[in-house]
């Protein structure tokens, strides 16, 4: 069983409901691994100090307040009730009436009993409906006596309404040399064009200038850029793997999103061995710190434009959703919005601990506690975050900043949770050791 | 002869929905003080969760007809609790109210009065372990309410009230697995905060 597996059934342990094949499987993993007994010792010191969470007995007023309340809206329910229960039936009139009249006395008195109940309204209404039905249908389908509806002759073959179907779907290509979506027609009058005008100026430079533009166009604002060093990290090993391939060099804030088709392309590098980074994906974090997927979704290597259909769509719910949080959080931050942005991090750490980018983030929120004050809280995450190697050195140069603020002695961070957290990863990307 | 198993909630919703308002009195004596602590917790001060906790039930009557049963009782009160507590955050600056552990006011020495805490019910540990207790008690709740606010409402259902796993991820509106790292990342938070306090908490268990 891995940490990752042993810490998920830890808490139900503790609470006393894991299953007993689970605790069977659970106990055999405590006995060979140190870091998972740890992790147990603190839930069961946490579960201790918990039982002792001090209760407050509510203002009696509240419970008054209520009830009076209650009893108003209760009396208005049972009325409501006895309402809503079926009449009983009252007994029937003594027969002695009858006899005074004829046989047709009777007869009128049933009408008259059942003209004043509510069976006779309900029967009248049933009569209404269905005589305004009768004769509303028929106005409804009958000879209309107005223009014709535009409807064309021909059915539409898609589409809620034929008049809005085009005459023909145009057939849209890729430009080759643009990389623009256009009508099949405009490549071909520029294909003419061309053979007619003579060669064109060198390719290269023309989309060199091209990419450079859209580039900037798509791109980000340089804010989140300077400081998000996973994608400068991703940029640089792009580039170095382009250069080392003989193509065209990326000029600076370029992207392979941006070029135009040059030809074959030599393929990314797999994340996994990115030079920048050299991080596996390590545990609990599955993208795993710098690696290309995660907060941008995907990276696909593409050799050829015509594989934008290949790249697969992030889903909104299981991508998006971290990758905005985080970049809320990170404008909140830049905004002054402190207090927001703390609790905008704690939500994307709390809800998506499986993000590629959580151990960043943890960063960036220690920054944002230490700017509002609470130092504790930034220390806290800053020993979190330094569990994970990727912002190791990071975490550990701004809690040194932290003591030499505070004047304090610089702490030891715990060395089974480094080397714990830096065996995990190398386990799940090397083929596994087993224990 | 061992009690009768008590009314299920939903059994007193159907009463008080029958005009029996005694039925709903069973219903918040149940659930008044996990309410309040769970609402007095998260929004620090006291007049408010009074409030807060007084509007809950107040919602509860007004709409218990409406109340179709496709979640528990439980869950339904502590959502609107929660949705309470939730808008108030919202209009509420980012600061701290007065903590539960500062004196009370009206001393004419400046305070050197009784805590809220210190009125708390179920001390149980000889007179010379009683500061220490207190002491402790009182970081507790500091230290529960300095959680995150996702840690801390997960935690104060699961603590206050024995809340199944499932019943919280149905009032909090995640996956079940997420509210077990957060009550996990509560647990561990509260056993860092508390660490200074680590020998008294062994002796405890």
């Amino acid at each position: 069983m891995d940490c990752e597996r042993c810490e998920s059934l830890l808490i139900d342990y503790v609470s006393g409901e894991l299953g007993d094949a689970e605790t069977a499987e659970l106990r055999a993993a405590l006995e060979v691994c140190e870091h998972c007994r740890l992790t147990l010792a603190k839930l069961e010191r946490g579960r201790a100090l918990a039982a002792q969470l001090p209760t407050v007995e509510p203002p009696p007023a509240i419970l008054a307040a209520v009830m009076r309340a209650a009893e108003a809206r209760a009396a208005e329910l049972a009325r409501e009730h006895e309402a809503a229960r079926p009449p009983e039936r009252a007994p029937a009139p003594k027969r002695a009436i009858e006899e005074e009249g004829g046989p047709l006395e009777g007869v009128w008195r049933w009408l008259a009993g059942l003209l004043h109940g509510p069976q006779f309204a309900m029967a009248a209404l049933l009569v209404l409906m269905v005589g305004v039905g009768l004769w509303w249908v028929p106005a409804l389908t009958g000879p209309r006596a107005g223009p014709p509806p535009l409807v064309s002759d021909t059915p539409p073959a898609t589409g809620p309404s034929a008049s809005l179907a085009p005459r023909e779907v145009p057939r849209l290509e890729i430009d080759p040399r643009t990389g623009r979506i256009v009508s099949s027609e405009e490549v071909n009058a520029a294909a003419e064009e061309r053979e007619a005008t003579g060669p064109a100026r060198p390719i290269v430079v023309a989309e060199a200038e091209e990419a450079a533009d859209r580039t900037t166009d798509r791109a980000p604002a340089p804010a989140l850029l300077e400081a998000d060093d996973e994608r400068t990290a991703e940029a640089d090993a792009d580039r170095a793997a382009l250069a080392a391939a003989g193509s065209v060099a990326l000029g600076a804030g370029e992207s392979l999103a941006g070029r135009a088709e040059l030809g074959a392309l030599p393929p990314l590098p797999a994340p996994s061995t990115s030079p920048a980074t050299g991080m596996a994906p390590s545990a609990p974090y599955r993208g795993g710190e710098g690696s290309a997927s995660g907060v941008t979704g995907e990276r696909v290597a593409r050799s050829s434009l015509d594989d934008l259909d290949s790249v697969p769509a992030p889903s909104p719910d299981e991508t998006m959703l971290p990758a905005s949080l985080h970049t809320q959080a990170r404008l909140l931050a830049r905004s002054g919005s402190l207090a927001d942005a703390a609790r905008t991090y704690e939500r994307l750490l709390s809800e998506h601990d499986d993000y590629a980018s959580a151990p960043r983030a943890m960063v960036e929120l220690a920054d944002v506690y230490r700017r509002s004050g609470s130092i504790s809280s930034a220390r806290r995450w800053l020993e979190r975050a330094a569990r994970f190697p990727s912002v190791a050195s990071d975490a550990r140069r701004e809690l040194a900043r932290l003591d030499a603020m505070a004047g304090a002695p610089a702490l030891e961070l715990a060395e089974p949770d480094v080397a714990g957290a830096a065996e995990a990863e190398r386990a799940t990307s090397a083929a596994p050791s087993g224990e | 002869m061992s009690g009768t198993e008590p009314t299920p909630d939903e059994e007193l919703l159907r009463r008080f929905n029958r005009g029996d308002a005694r039925a709903f009195e069973d219903l918040m004596r149940r659930y008044q003080r996990p309410i309040y602590n769970f609402v007095l917790r998260s929004v620090r001060d006291t007049e408010q969760a009074a409030e807060l906790t007084q509007e809950t039930f107040l919602r509860v009557v007004a709409r218990s007809a409406d109340f179709q049963g496709s979640s528990k009782v439980s869950t339904w009160i502590y959502t609107i609790a929660r949705n309470l507590c939730i808008d108030t955050s919202r209009k509420m600056v980012f600061r701290r109210h007065r903590s539960l552990d500062q004196p009370m006011g009206g001393d004419a020495d400046g305070g050197e009065g009784p805590t809220l805490l210190d009125r708390v019910a179920g001390a149980e540990h000889g007179a010379d372990r009683r500061v220490i207790g207190d002491d402790v008690k009182s970081r507790i709740a500091a230290a529960v309410e300095e959680l995150p606010e996702e840690q801390r409402e997960v935690f104060l259902m699961r603590e206050l009230d024995d809340m199944p796993f499932k019943e919280i991820a149905d009032v909090v509106g995640v996956p079940e697995n997420t509210v077990k790292s957060r009550m996990r990342y509560a647990l561990e938070r509260l056993q860092r905060a508390l660490a200074e306090y680590e020998d008294y908490a062994k002796e405890l268990g």
